[in-house]
């Protein structure tokens, strides 16, 4: 219970200050060009680690976080961040997510899945012109900006987790 | 089915909320531009600003932190290297002004100089002896430059004084003591311009004034009457302004009134002069 408290604090608490970072510290500097998303990482990390229901809830909110100050209906980040688990869920069992050659790959598929299908969602339920987003250059730096940042939260979560001497799920039933 | 079910079963909650995020989103679709942000949202808003306003807060304390502390030693540095900067420009400045103050003066000396019929060589005052039994001064024209003892030095306002050689008080190669009018010591013969009666100026010891003496008994001196030189002692040219009357004093036991006179020379403010070496030869 108290493992679980604790969890829940680090996630909304990073969650609260990763949406900060992105959109009060790294928008200005990038100015709209890049959107850097460090959301994306954590929710791959909760479909890697955490149990179903609790990583999904933990999604859950955390997509809503970043949809209520996204600038766009909560609606579309909510969708695609609790697609993109789902997703990662259900690719968890093709990756081995020890190797860090693999936790890139992974991370790349993940961030290109999500960069696309949210931007689908925005074209489809808010304004068709988001498709031609798409088709943008910067869309696939993103992606690849992305994909490395969630690498980087893979670690810290690992470290805090290790930090409070608990071994992460998956590697509990990889040994296994 | 059950055995899909029993499989997928974990999946269930994601499931769910994947499916209600999904209707959630079609309900915003549905409901378009009209909808205003829930009150959920606003409190994740505030939520999500509470770092926000936290970093506003620390980086504007930073930021006081370092305009008092930190800028203020660097300005400090600064603040010190601009006094002493201004202190630089303040003292060329005065140079420059000082300059330009010299070359006016020597302009009107020069000026002067072209007017008189005499001989005058001009010099720089280079020191004084304002003790209470002289009143002399320095100046930076010598036996080399033709400086003889007696002679009289005078400058555009009028009489200064004249050359002496004494123990002491010697001429050197290249300086030379001036015996100034104000010197108790000091005699010289002039005249009342207006009436053109002769006296004897002499020395108080007091720079701003002068002791008229041996006027004549019936003589109706009026304040602001002109003293000029008389020519009468061979050392001082005749013509030149040495003060005017400030305070006529009588007494019966006097045989003449005295006049006090007050110097057409500052002699606080005197910076060079000219040593009258003879006269001009038409």
């Amino acid at each position: 219970m108290r493992k679980k408290l604790r969890d829940w604090f680090l996630v909304i608490l990073f969650a609260l200050l990763a949406i900060f970072f992105q959109f009060r510290l790294l928008a200005p500097i990038l100015k709209d060009k890049l959107e850097i998303n460090l959301i994306l990482g954590l929710i791959i990390w909760l479909g890697f680690f955490k149990k179903e229901t609790e990583g999904a809830l933990m999604s859950f909110i955390i997509s809503y976080f970043l949809g209520a100050v996204s600038g766009i209906w909560s609606g579309v980040y909510l969708f695609s961040g609790m697609s993109l688990y789902l997703f990662a869920r259900l690719l968890r069992t093709r990756f081995s997510p020890l190797k860090i050659g693999a936790q890139l790959l992974f991370s790349w598929a993940l961030a290109g899945f999500y960069q696309i299908f949210t931007l689908i969602c925005a074209g489809i339920f808010v304004k068709k012109e988001y498709f031609s987003e798409i088709s943008s250059g910067f869309l696939f730096l993103e992606i690849f900006l992305n994909g490395l940042f969630a690498v980087l939260v893979f670690y810290l979560f690992n470290q805090i987790e290790g930090f409070f001497d608990q071994i992460p799920e998956a590697l509990e039933t990889k040994k296994v | 089915m059950s055995s899909i079910f029993s499989r997928f079963r974990h999946l269930l909650v994601p499931l769910i909320l994947w499916l209600f995020s999904l209707i959630l989103l079609s309900v915003q679709s549905y409901q378009g531009a009209k909808q205003s942000p829930s009150i959920f949202s606003r409190v994740v808003m505030e939520l999500a600003g509470a770092p926000a306003r936290a970093y506003s807060y620390l980086s504007s304390k930073a930021r006081q932190l370092w305009k008092r502390y930190f800028y203020l030693v660097g300005l400090e540095e600064k603040n010190l290297l601009l006094q002493k900067k201004l202190a630089m420009l303040e003292m060329e400045n005065q140079m420059l002004r000082e300059q330009a103050l010299e070359n006016l003066r020597l302009k009107r000396l020069l000026e002067f100089k072209n007017h008189l019929d005499l001989q005058t060589i001009p010099a720089k005052i280079i020191g004084w002896d304002f003790s209470r039994f002289a009143k002399t001064l320095l100046i930076d024209k010598g036996k080399k430059d033709g400086i003889k003892k007696g002679q009289a030095v005078i400058c555009p306002q009028g009489l200064v004084g004249q050359i002496i050689d004494e123990p002491g008080r010697s001429i050197s190669l290249s300086q030379a003591p001036v015996l100034l009018i104000t010197d108790p010591t000091s005699r010289v013969s002039v005249i009342v311009q207006r009436t053109r009666d002769r006296a004897i100026i002499q020395g108080t010891g007091k720079t701003d004034q002068l002791l008229l003496k041996y006027l004549p008994p019936e003589i109706k001196l009026e304040k602001g009457d002109r003293i000029i030189t008389s020519g009468l002692s061979q050392i001082f040219p005749p013509g030149i302004l040495v003060g005017t009357i400030e305070k006529i004093e009588t007494n019966p036991f006097w045989v003449s009134p005295r006049g006090l006179v007050k110097p057409s020379v500052d002699f606080q403010h005197l910076e060079e002069v000219l040593v009258v070496v003879g006269e001009n030869q038409l």
